[in-house]
């Protein structure tokens, strides 16, 4: 049957949407990743994200246009250890008559983590009273270290919030690349495996958002210097800490 | 008995014993030596045991299955329910159930009735997978999915079949509790008169409408009432 789109409703490009599977642990979880800047949507238009296998369906509010987090936890009670889940993002007018305003469907993962941690991948966490600083970066390890001063970490709950994310997340990765590219003296970057050195690892992680192969031990200060800016600010586009920081603050 | 779950040999040999039914006037009776072999199964740990009782409708099988996997630690649960292995298994432990004989002859229908392909497709039209993953979905409140829950295991009939081939609806709970309210009559537990045929309104009509509705509206967000509401005139005799 035809199908006819009498709705004007928008369709999110499968470069716009992207969708990470965390399947360490049981049950799995998602986050979702959208980029809807090209669409003029109402900011309080609601997110709704469906997972699809088979005959089971789940289904996650994902907050708003403005502000696209989950409201509860994302985990996949039915779908867990199924393969090849389909995921369905709409944005849903906030009237009230559940109207699709703009959709992806058929969306597949982006990224699938099996590792016991995914920013274990990147980043260590440790806890120390050793400044008098919130929290500060540390290089002495095999992995750049966020260290969080003992007396407001919370047990590491702290570093999990949206308003320590959406305040720092940017500055961390900031702090990370002008390491990597001014102080750290790594000239390999060829180690293209899982267990290469963290500087590779963090140029890989990188170019998911700028989509550039960036060599710092051939570029010149100049090139260093606008590639750290433009790294950060891309992958603030898609981490949206301010939007994060609204979520905090509104949920107190 | 042991649930198990086929290996590859135990699968190809209940596939081979579904095939031969459907040309025999004499079938061979079910090959239940190959639930235990060890040559044609796999263990499943925790072990749990399983009785062979029969299949009423498919409410039954959905409470039955629910009620054996229950002992099993959830990722186990996980892994058997997309398992072909498991559910060809189960098919033919309850054989008399979902191919009865009649007249001495059995008629299992098509092959994915018994044995969803490898990639795990199909579970749907499998006899015991379908009743089981609905009713997982809309448990403890079932009598909402009366409408795809009724009937016998074998014999899942028209109604079922028509929204339970629509990956996009079947998982919808409002959309399930809408088919049950529109083309199930919870007095006399069967299906409202001209329900199963193919005029307007009929079960048949309501899964391309909604898949049309689907495109436009967020069903999963409404209740089965504003459902009902959006569905055309047609649809009226069996509001």
């Amino acid at each position: 049957m035809a199908q006819i789109n009498h709705t004007n409703r928008q369709t999110i490009e499968r470069n716009q949407v992207s969708i990470q599977l965390f399947k360490q642990y049981e049950p799995w979880r998602f986050d979702l990743t959208l980029d809807l800047d090209d669409f003029e949507l109402d900011g309080n238009a609601r997110v709704v994200v469906e997972v699809k296998h088979s005959i089971v369906t789940e289904r996650f509010d994902y907050g708003t246009v403005d502000t696209p987090y989950p409201s509860g936890d994302t985990e996949l009670e039915l779908l867990t250890g199924r393969p090849n889940l389909d995921f369905r993002v709409k944005i849903v007018d906030p009237d009230g008559s559940g109207l699709i305003l703009a959709e992806a469907d058929g969306v597949k993962v982006t990224g699938a983590v099996s590792s016991p941690d995914r920013r274990a991948d990147l980043l260590d966490y440790q806890e120390s009273e050793d400044r008098p600083l919130p929290w500060w970066m540390e290089f002495d390890s095999t992995l750049p270290a966020v260290v969080l001063n003992t007396a407001i970490s919370d047990n590491g709950a702290f570093a999990e919030s949206n308003m320590f994310r959406g305040l720092n997340a940017a500055m961390i990765v900031e702090q990370v690349l002008t390491h990597l590219c001014y102080v750290s003296d790594h000239e390999d970057y060829d180690d293209n495996d899982e267990e290469g050195s963290w500087q590779s690892l963090w140029l890989r992680f990188i170019k998911q958002f700028n989509g550039e192969d960036f060599n710092p031990a051939e570029a010149s200060s100049q090139s260093k210097s606008e590639w750290i800016v433009t790294s950060v600010d891309k992958f603030s586009k898609h981490y949206r800490p301010i939007q994060r920081v609204n979520t905090a603050q509104r949920s107190g | 008995m042991l649930l198990k779950r086929f290996n590859e040999y135990g699968l190809e040999l209940f596939s081979n014993y579904i095939t031969s039914l459907g040309s025999s006037d004499s079938p061979d009776p079910p090959p239940r030596g190959i639930l235990t072999r060890p040559d044609t199964t796999h263990s499943i740990r925790p072990s749990v045991d399983v009785d062979l009782t029969s299949l009423d409708n498919r409410l039954d099988a959905a409470q039955k299955i629910t009620a054996l996997l229950a002992p099993l630690p959830d990722p186990v649960k996980s892994e058997l329910e997309v398992d072909t292995g498991f559910w060809s298994w189960l098919s033919l432990y309850y054989f008399e159930s979902v191919c009865p004989p009649n007249r001495g002859r059995r008629a299992p229908g098509k092959l994915e009735r018994h044995v969803i392909d490898g990639k795990g497709r199909g579970k749907y039209r499998h006899l015991l997978a379908s009743p089981y993953l609905i009713y997982k979905q809309i448990r403890p409140a079932y009598q909402i999915g009366m409408a795809v829950l009724n009937g016998p295991v074998d014999m899942p009939g028209e109604a079922v079949e028509q929204l339970t081939g629509r990956n996009d609806l079947i998982g919808n709970r409002a959309v399930v509790e809408a088919y049950t309210e529109l083309y199930y009559d919870r007095s006399t537990e069967t299906y409202k008169p001209g329900a199963r045929g193919n005029g307007r309104g009929s079960c048949r009509r309501f899964g391309k409408v909604l898949l049309q509705l689907d495109r436009t509206f967020d069903l999963g967000s409404m209740p089965a009432s504003k459902i009902k509401d959006l569905m055309p005139s047609e649809f009226d005799r069996y509001r």
